[in-house]
């Protein structure tokens, strides 16, 4: 019996995907000994063309990480949708658009003129060369892929069957994930998000909390915390009552505020808004200047609020005018 | 009981006396300066000494405190005895000549002057003459331990602590009472009025409020009265017969549980100090409304008669309309009651006094039953109306005998002339205003309150007795400034709605809620003070917030604020509200 | 270890203060020098009592007394005395106008004619050693009452022996110890006073300096005979080697186990504690004391509880003078019949029908033997003042001695025979009072000495009571108008009313005895009061403004050829004169010093 066949894919993509993946440990051989990898850009020497050779619905379980934003991941997306049985949103960037879903913020033409011209350290030449996707040489044309306008999620490009939310997801609930596939129970509803559980990350969070009335915001190298009490108590802004539980509070054990990579609890559309509806709610003033005031020490709210849901919150994108 | 005899009579005393005590039984003065009922003889002034004879041993001893014994002769008035007093007389009044109580007992004694000069000699009236009463008050009596005696010989004299102001003193005020000499007063620093029934006079920390009071039983106000602060004194129980006195009483706190309440916690008088144009706590003889109600009651400090500071009766009074009300300075809203009350004040001054009478008004508001007949009956007696409200009260320059006086100035609006009116005593007609503990009452029984501080009503005309607040119910002045017969009126209302609701046995709330969905509650406690009716609470054991049904009023606060989605609105979840929205736009 | 010699060096306050540890060390370095370490032994011991020729030594077991030692001295005694065996003449006592010294100290009359019980252990033993005091006799009376007494038969010895309170008040003792026991109660309280505030008097300070175990021993007996199990002493803080002495002391005894818990194995449980005065001549008085120990003002209280029914804490307390205390274990031993023997009166009948036992006196003034005696009650005065005492200085006259300090009355010359006793004492206007006796000769102005001791008094006075406080006061201002010339009769009558009516109405005994030389002065003395008031005159030449003093112009001339020496020292610049010529004093400038008097050579200068 020949053995289900597995692929992994990373496209706008950091690679930590992948290293957690491999942070199994000795269980990849566990992997490697029921799956038949197939294809996995980063680990092994497969070709796009010995996809494309693939029969349709071949592959039994993709893996696909990293969020949509050019026109090869989306080639890619679709292709690999076509040639797998059941495709997995592998960690944050393909569950909500991630860290690179920040660039919605902002347009392609700004993203490109940043990056080639104004930075400090370039050297343009001729007032400035951008990518273009064709060029052509001498010796031929070179292609490369299309930078999108708008940086889109996994489920806004194809189908997805389930959701692995994380930044990177944890070990151990990869292991979870695959190990029930391997067993062979019975999977889970379509668009379940697994390897995660249906509380925030408050329930794993050991830390001691009380009502809160908070005063004054503070960026985590401004104060020393007490390592016992709740960080938001301290008024730290952690995403953790607006997050997906599951990856046991890494974070706040470590002292650090939680940065949502889960995602937004079940239910909840827009991670960012609750957080900050939440917030709102806690702010202890009743004098407008003041609620100003403290309301200043966030910095950085959209990267805070909406870190790594932006591309899959009802906002979506930035609008300029 | 023994015998004894005692300037030539034979009288039977009790046992365990002494001889001072017994001469007073028996009806025999015997001279005395450091001693006191309140505390141990002291023995010291040496003045109350006697000869007393056993035997053929015959000594001199102090009476007040030489023990009493069978068959005991007593000599208390030998010239062997009027010849020590009246060195020691001498002694005393060689160094303090002018004091009263020295003056006084050397007269009595027959004793002009002294044949001494005395290097120490102190002119002064109220001088110091070291007779330690004041120390064994305070050390044995009150037990505050803050006066001694410093000092050998001569130089004795009486100090505190290192001769330092000293925050041990309890300022009781039991050494000035008293120190014979006046050598020690007490000193008013601040007086603001703040308790009514202490504002017209001190009152001893234990008192009874006032002789209508209901039950009329004493009070011990815990603050001023000496044992609380030093565990000393208990005098009043010392001569409590029935041994009513019981210091360890404890305040009580009963739980009952109601399903409903009304509150009827009344109105505080509002305290014209700020106003400092009207000199309340600063001039004599102004009044607020409720002092002169005081002075007025058959049981007040003055019994009933209309006087003034000094006792006399005032020439003229002023009765001043709209303080603190009316005034968007303090309070906008017109406080009601004051016009009636204010001619009722001027028609008991009327009644009692001679004095001629001014009212100082913005509107005369007499809008019950029978109370503009009785505005009339009061500009039938002569009592003088001035339209326009009083700027100023100073003093006064009425002194054909040196009696202090006060000047109201006003603008009287009808003749439009700025006029001075003088007079003796003022009354203000002070606004009613909310308690001060309102905001605090409002929070536990989650109600509101309308801009003028007062509890808000649910409807201001349909339904003026019940709150917002489903079981809780309002009357009296604590729901707005009126008088008897409209809270007599109010509270009925409100008992009666009680009633209805008791006899159903059960009460309908409105379906629109929120909800707490276990599966999703994380703890986090964002929602915990969020509910302005204290609905939510915190399952410790569940580690999860919960919603109280009753309380909750549906008004999605919490909603709002809670970061997982856990907390919902009953029919109004997001699902719900996003396909309200598809179904508007589509 | 045997020595052939012991040098007993008086360590007593006075010889202390004249350097005599100096001459210890000297002698012990003397005789380390000659190589006599193994064969003589210097030891330290209590007062000796003969301070007037302190520092001294006495060489045991030969009883050789030397006086007036100095450091330069010491080679030469250890070199003559003991190396060669021939005792310094020179350095003995040698009575006034003779030649021939006294070696022996049992012949010197200072020491003759006195009865050593109390202070029979000074200079004989080192009080730092409890092993010298046992050896003495020490610690046998409490054993012999442990083994063999109960509480109530020591009570009966006592009251048998006729021992009254030496503190002043005389007092029968044995009658206070029975009242405090039979008092009932969970607590009782025995005190010593040793605060000892008259001033010229150190009786109890040589006592506990000498020999504080036998007050030791005397509180242990009067405890277990009261039924009390704690005892304080009380010592004024003013004498720093007397406190430090019975530091030691106690500490010993509790090594020993004569002080603790089951003391010799009797479930007898004793302990002492020590508290000290803080400069105030008030508590010296039994309540005033009582309450210092309670950390209380001290101030005296009514009396008309006793203290020993309600005293130290409220319960029954008996307090007893150092030297009472040191009485009772040689009453134990000897005996109380052997100590009645000793005084005047008979106590069988009548508790204050004599006064038995011994005395101790410290005699100051105007005498040559000044210093501690001890002597039998029933002594005459003159016998205390001219045999023991040796007389009046300089062959003057003498005028008065003023006994019981403070407290106490002069007596004069009619009366010198009056026998030491109580009662004879008080009849005549003064007390026994503690033991001080002061001697005046006729430079001494009886008026000026009534005024040193009461403000004293006055200064002391606690000021409780407006008798004592403001009566001295008034007494003490008409004295200083009367010694500055500015005093009427009137002020003589005031001044007596005055003294009566303090003494009849103050509070505590201060003020009741303060007035006493006043009193006696005016008894016995009347007519120098009436000099200074009336001529205003001080026939005793004491008092200032009232004295003249002027030289005798042909003394001057003829004798002294106008020496100018008296010129040369005044200290005012008032004597007028030129060398060989007649001298003057110019009485404005003249500040009454007397120096002119002491230096003219030729006595041409007289007072008036």
């Amino acid at each position: 019996m020949a053995k289900p066949k597995l692929a992994l894919y990373w496209a706008a993509s950091c690679g930590g995907c992948e290293i957690a993946v491999l942070d199994i440990h000795e269980k990849i051989l566990d992997v490697a000994a029921a799956f038949d990898i197939v294809f996995w850009p980063c680990a092994m020497d497969f070709k796009y063309q010995d996809v494309r050779a693939m029969e349709d619905k071949s592959i039994d379980l993709c893996l696909f990480n990293g969020s949509i934003r050019n026109s090869e991941a989306a080639e890619i997306a679709h292709m690999l949708r076509a040639k797998s049985k059941v495709v997995v949103a592998f960690g944050s960037c393909a569950l909500e658009g991630g860290i690179p879903g920040l660039a919605n913020l902002t347009t392609k033409e700004d993203i490109l003129r940043v990056v080639y011209k104004d930075t400090p350290s370039t050297v343009t030449q001729n007032g400035g060369v951008y990518p273009q996707t064709h060029s052509k040489m001498k010796e031929g044309s070179i292609e490369i892929p299309e930078l999108w306008e708008t940086v889109k999620s996994l489920d806004q490009v194809i189908d997805v069957e389930y959701y692995v939310p994380g930044c990177p997801p944890q070990p151990e609930q990869i292991w979870a994930v695959i190990e029930h596939v391997i067993s062979g129970r019975p999977l889970p509803p379509k668009g379940s998000i697994l390897g995660a559980t249906d509380k925030t990350c408050c329930d794993e969070c050991p830390r001691d909390r009380k009502e809160k009335k908070i005063k004054q915001f503070y960026r985590p190298f401004e104060i020393q915390t007490d390592p016992n009490e709740c960080l938001l108590d301290q008024g730290m802004v952690c995403m953790g009552p607006a997050t997906r539980s599951g990856c046991g509070a890494l974070c706040t054990k470590a002292n650090m505020p939680c940065r949502g990579c889960y995602g937004p609890p079940p239910h909840i559309v827009d991670q960012g808004a609750k957080m900050v509806s939440a917030l709102a709610s806690v702010i202890d003033s009743t004098e407008p200047e003041e609620i100003e005031r403290i309301l200043d020490q966030i910095a950085d709210p959209m990267g805070t609020f909406y870190r790594f849901s932006l591309a899959h919150s009802i906002l979506r994108r930035v609008e300029k005018v | 009981m023994v015998t004894i005899n005692i300037d030539g009579r034979t009288v039977e005393v009790p046992e365990d006396t002494t001889i001072l005590k017994a001469a007073d039984q028996a009806g025999v003065w015997i001279p005395t300066m450091c001693h006191s009922e309140y505390f141990e003889p002291y023995g010291v002034c040496r003045l109350c000494s006697v000869e007393v004879v056993r035997g053929k041993r015959s000594r001199i001893v102090t009476a007040c405190n030489y023990p009493i014994r069978n068959g005991m002769t007593i000599h208390t008035n030998s010239e062997r005895v009027k010849w020590l007093r009246k060195v020691i007389m001498e002694m005393l009044i060689s160094r303090w000549p002018n004091v009263k109580v020295v003056k006084d007992l050397a007269e009595r004694l027959g004793i002009e002057k002294s044949r001494f000069t005395s290097l120490e000699r102190d002119e002064s009236e109220n001088a110091c003459i070291l007779c330690g009463m004041c120390v064994n008050m305070c050390n044995d009596v009150v037990k505050a331990n803050v006066l001694g005696f410093a000092h050998t010989g001569i130089e004795r004299k009486v100090v505190r602590p290192f001769d330092e102001k000293t925050d041990q003193c309890i300022v009781c005020g039991s050494c000035a009472h008293v120190c014979p000499t006046g050598h020690i007063k007490m000193v008013l620093e601040d007086y603001r009025g703040k308790k009514s029934e202490f504002t017209l006079g001190p009152k001893t920390p234990i008192y009874v409020p006032t002789l209508q009071a209901v039950p009329r039983v004493p009070v011990i106000d815990a603050e001023s009265c000496i044992h609380f602060q030093t565990g000393g004194c208990e005098n009043c129980a010392k001569v409590c017969e029935p041994n009513a006195i019981n210091y360890k009483m404890e305040d009580e706190i009963v739980e009952i549980d109601v399903g409903q309440v009304l509150i009827t916690t009344g109105f505080d008088l509002f305290d014209a100090s700020p106003m400092a144009q009207y000199g309340y706590g600063r001039l004599d003889n102004v009044y607020s409304s409720l002092e002169f109600e005081s002075i007025l009651n058959s049981t007040g400090p003055t019994g009933g008669n209309i006087v003034m500071k000094n006792g006399k009766e005032p020439r003229a009074v002023g009765i001043i309309h709209c303080i603190g009300s009316r005034d968007t300075n303090h309070h906008a809203y017109c406080s009601r009651v004051c016009c009636m009350y204010a001619l009722k004040f001027a028609h008991l001054v009327r009644d009692r006094t001679d004095a001629a009478i001014y009212q100082f008004y913005i509107d005369m508001r007499a809008f019950g039953k029978g109370y503009e007949e009785f505005y009339n009956r009061l500009l039938d007696e002569g009592v003088t109306m001035i339209r326009g409200k009083a700027a100023e009260i100073v003093e006064g320059a009425w002194n054909e005998n040196g009696d202090p006086s006060l000047k109201i100035r006003c603008e009287d609006t009808l003749i439009g002339k700025f006029r001075e009116i003088p007079v003796d005593m003022v009354v203000l007609c002070n606004a009613m205003e909310p308690r001060k503990d309102s905001d605090a009452i409002r929070r536990l029984f989650s109600i509101s309150k309308s801009p003028d501080g007062f509890f808000l009503e649910r409807h201001p005309k349909l339904d003026p007795t019940s709150t917002a607040t489903e079981g809780v119910f309002i009357a009296g002045c604590s729901q707005g400034p009126k008088d008897i017969p409209d809270t007599v009126a109010q509270a009925s209302s409100a008992a009666a709605r009680i009633l209805s609701l008791i006899s159903k046995g059960e009460v309908e709330i409105e379906p629109v809620r929120a909800m707490v969905q276990d599966e999703y509650c994380s703890g986090c406690k964002i929602c915990n003070n969020m509910c302005p009716y204290g609905a939510i609470e915190f399952i410790e054991e569940k580690k999860i917030s919960h919603v109280n049904e009753a309380l909750c009023k549906g008004c999605g606060t919490c909603v709002a604020a809670c970061p997982s989605g856990a907390m919902t609105g009953n029919g109004f979840t997001d699902e719900q509200i996003l396909a309200e929205l598809e179904g508007l736009m589509l | 270890m045997a020595y052939r010699s012991y040098l007993m060096v008086c360590a007593g306050t006075g010889c202390v203060a004249n350097q005599s540890m100096k001459i210890k060390e000297k002698l012990e370095t003397e005789i380390r020098k000659k190589g006599l370490q193994e064969e003589v032994a210097v030891v330290t011991t209590g007062c000796n009592g003969f301070c007037a020729v302190g520092p001294l030594m006495v060489v045991q077991p030969d009883g050789i007394f030397y006086q007036l030692l100095k450091e330069t001295d010491i080679p030469y005694i250890v070199e003559e005395h003991f190396i060669k065996g021939r005792p310094v003449k020179e350095l003995m006592f040698t009575p006034p106008k003779e030649k021939t010294p006294i070696p022996k100290l049992s012949d010197i009359p200072f020491f003759a004619d006195q009865t050593p019980i109390v202070l029979r252990n000074r200079g004989v033993i080192n009080p730092e050693n409890i092993d010298d005091y046992i050896a003495r006799g020490g610690y046998e009376a409490i054993a012999k009452v442990l083994t063999s007494m109960t509480p109530e038969q020591v009570i009966q010895e006592i009251k048998t022996s006729g021992l009254r309170g030496r503190g002043g008040g005389g007092f029968p003792t044995g009658i206070k110890w029975e009242t405090c026991r039979n008092i009932p109660a969970d607590k009782h309280y025995i005190i010593c006073n040793a605060d000892e505030g008259d001033p010229g008097a150190f009786m109890d300070r040589s006592t506990v300096e000498s020999d504080p175990h036998a007050v030791i021993e005397g509180m242990l007996i009067g405890g277990y005979a009261i039924g009390s199990s704690e005892g304080y002493v009380y010592i004024r803080n003013e004498y720093p080697i007397a406190l430090d002495r019975l530091q030691t002391a106690i500490q010993h005894a509790r090594e020993y186990g004569l002080l603790g818990t089951n003391i010799l194995d009797k479930g007898f449980d004793f302990e002492i504690k020590i508290a000290r005065g803080a400069g105030a001549f008030v508590c010296g008085e039994s309540t005033a004391l009582m309450a210092s120990i309670e950390g209380r003002p001290g101030e005296p209280r009514a009396k008309y509880v006793h203290t020993v029914e309600k005293g130290l804490w409220d319960k029954p307390t008996c307090l007893n003078n150092v030297e009472t205390w040191a009485n009772v274990p040689q009453i134990i031993l000897r005996g109380a019949e052997w100590f009645s023997s000793i005084g005047t009166g008979d106590v069988s009948g009548d508790p204050w029908g004599g006064s038995k036992g011994t005395k101790v006196f410290s005699l100051s003034g105007k005498v040559n033997n000044t210093g501690l005696i001890e002597v039998p009650m029933g002594i005459t005065l003159r016998k205390i003042i001219f045999d023991i005492g040796g007389g009046i200085k300089d062959g003057k006259k003498f005028k008065a001695v003023q006994t019981g300090g403070p407290s106490g009355g002069f007596i004069p010359e009619s009366l010198l025979d009056l026998p030491v006793d109580y009662e004879e004492l008080t009849k005549v206007g003064s007390m026994m009072g503690s033991g001080g006796m002061v001697v005046a000769d006729e430079n001494n102005c009886m008026v000026d000495m009534a005024k040193y001791f009461l403000s004293f008094t006055q200064t002391e006075s606690c000021g409780k009571c407006v008798p004592c406080r403001e009566g001295t006061k008034r007494m003490l201002d008409i004295l200083e108008k009367i010694t500055e010339g500015e005093g009427t009769e009137e002020d003589l009558v005031l001044l007596e009313e005055l003294s009566n009516v303090v003494v009849e109405s103050s509070l505590c005994a201060l003020g009741g005895s303060a007035p006493n030389p006043v009193l006696t002065t005016l008894k016995y003395f009347r007519e120098e009061y009436e000099a200074h008031v009336k001529d205003k005159k001080c026939p005793g030449h004491a008092c200032r403004k009232l004295i003249t003093y002027t030289i005798d112009p042909h003394v001057c001339v003829d004798k002294g050829h106008g020496c100018h020496v008296c010129a040369k020292n005044c200290p005012d610049g008032a004597i007028l004169g030129e060398t060989k010529q007649v001298h003057t004093i110019d009485v404005e400038k003249c500040g009454k010093c007397g120096i002119c008097y002491d230096v003219c050579k030729f006595d041409a200068i007289s007072v008036e």
